[in-house]
Parts: structure tokens; sequence; C-alpha cells
């Protein structure tokens, strides 16, 4: 907790404009006629939320920072726009069951070990109404930073440098996510891959349904 | 926080609902206040406009009593005496 309330001060941890998955996920639920209650899970600083209250969502967001939760507020007040934000733990979602259309849970779910995601994937089960949608991503065994740091468990590894150090990641494979969505009917599972800087930064996105 | 938002709280350790609201300062949203879990007697503060839903092991006692004590007068004897995680039980 204390990490993300340092890191979420640096600016480039709370950029405005939203990522691209957000954009196409956002008009892939316009499509199925989904325009109703979504859940940002760790919300940071707002950026999805607001692009999702923006289109016409009722966009709700939880984060476990402070420092995220107020730089949301500020931006959502900023712009006379209405959301619902809530300091919590991921794995501690304090929603009634089935109450979402929708959840997007990017660059969030794999700062924790193995239990931890099967037990976020099932809080993320539970508040989805029946054919509520997912978009997630982990972070790829491929990734340059796999094997880096100190490590906790199988694929998981304590940053010890930089900006993230402290900071837990878990590292994936299909086999595994495919597993960790036993109970979900997935829609989609791509990996996406870019060199930054000569290092390559491997991700699997998925789009999952219940 | 918007009082709506109430329609789709939970207790995040067992799920009851619906939980109950005590308003100490509203504007045009509500500044602070507490929600409570009657079933497992929990307290929830509200800060700064922002619900504070946490498992016990991340609360901290030291920021989360004297907010709890701040507010006492209103707050009702069994959740003074009993609540969870912290009380004000000698």
């Amino acid at each position: 907790m204390i990490e993300w309330n340092r890191i979420l001060q640096e600016k480039r941890y709370s950029p405005e404009e939203p990522d691209k998955l957000v954009i196409s996920f956002a008009a892939f639920l316009k499509r199925k006629k989904k325009v109703g209650r979504v859940l940002d899970l760790g919300c940071g600083a707002g950026r999805h939320l607001i692009y999702m209250a923006k289109q016409g969502f009722e966009a709700h967001g939880i984060d476990i920072a402070e420092t995220g939760l107020n730089a949301t507020k500020c931006r959502l007040k900023k712009q006379n726009l209405e959301a619902h934000i809530v300091k919590c733990h991921m794995n501690f979602l304090p929603y009634v069951d089935s109450c979402f259309d929708a959840v997007i849970c990017l660059h969030t779910i794999y700062h924790q070990k193995f239990k931890g995601m099967q037990r976020t994937i099932s809080e993320i089960h539970r508040i989805l109404k029946e054919n509520g949608f997912l978009s997630v991503n982990f972070l790829s065994k491929r990734t340059y930073k796999y094997g880096k740091g100190e490590k906790v468990e199988e694929n998981t590894f304590i940053g010890q440098e930089g900006i993230e150090k402290g900071v837990l990641h878990h590292f994936t494979d299909k086999e595994e996510i495919m597993c960790l969505f036993k109970d979900f009917t997935i829609i989609k599972m791509e990996s996406q891959e870019r060199k930054i800087e000569g290092k390559l930064s491997s991700r699997w996105i998925l789009t999952a349904t219940i | 926080m918007k009082r709506k938002l109430m329609e789709i709280l939970a207790c995040p350790i067992d799920k009851h609902y619906p939980l109950e609201l005590l308003v100490f300062d509203e504007k045009e949203e509500i500044v602070e206040g507490l929600i409570i879990c009657p079933k497992c007697l929990r307290w929830y503060p509200i800060r700064d406009e922002i619900p504070e839903m946490l498992p016990d092991e991340l609360r901290k006692e030291n920021e989360d009593l004297p907010f709890f004590k701040k507010w006492k007068e209103k707050i009702p004897e069994k959740i003074l005496h009993e609540g969870k995680p912290f009380n004000l039980k000698k």
C-alpha cells in the first residue's frame, strides 16, 4: 500500500489518456448493449474510470492507495463527472453479488501471489452479472522483467530497483490463465508484445464473460 | 460518497447487505460518516468523501480510532463497545 502511494505520485503512473484496451472494451460493451454499471478494479488516478464515465457508464472505481483515489476525486470534480470510488482491497470487494455489467482490471491483478489472484478472480466472478464482461491483463513470462528481483514463489518476484522497488509481480502463461478462468467463458485471449528500449514487454490480454 | 452507493455496498468480509449508514458531515456528498455491518459489527469510516472498506489486517488503529472517538456521540453504543476491528471497550 505504501509503495503504491509513493508510485502514484510519479506523473507517468497517473496519465490522463486511457489505455487503448479500455477504449476498445467500452466500444465492445456498447455493441453488446451493456452500457451499465462498470467497475475499474485498481483505478489508480482514475484515467479509465473517467473515460468510462464520459462514455455514459455508471462508473465505479476501487483502489487501495489514497494517493490515487484523491487524484481521481479531484479529476472527477474538475471535469464535473459523476463516479463512485471506494478504498478497499481487490480480494475483499465491498459489493453485493451480481451487480456489475462489466469489470476492468488492467495492470493490477498480477501485483500479488497466485492465491491472491485466484481470490480476486473469484470476487470478480461473484460481483459480475450473468453475461457480464471482464477485461483483464497479465504479465507474460516472456517479458524482460521475468526472473529479476527476489523470488517469493514460482513465477513471482519482488522488484529490487527502480520506481517499482518493493513491488511484487506475478508472471503467467496461457495454461495458467486457462486454469484461473475455468469458471468463465473466454471470448478473446491475445498476447501483446512490444520492445521498450530494446527490451521485450509482453502481456496477456483477456476478455471473458460468465 | 453519494448516498446511492449504499444500494450495492456489502460488507467486504461477510458480504452482508444492506449496511447501515451514519452521516456526520454532508455537503454535495457525504464528507464524513460511518458504514456499519449489522451482522459482524464491523465499521468503516467515510473520510474526505471516500468510504474506506479495508479488511482488518489493513486497518490502522492509530488512524481509525481518533476518527471513531471524534464522532462517538453519534455512534450507537453497541458499535462503540463491540464494534470491529476497534472499539472503545476498556
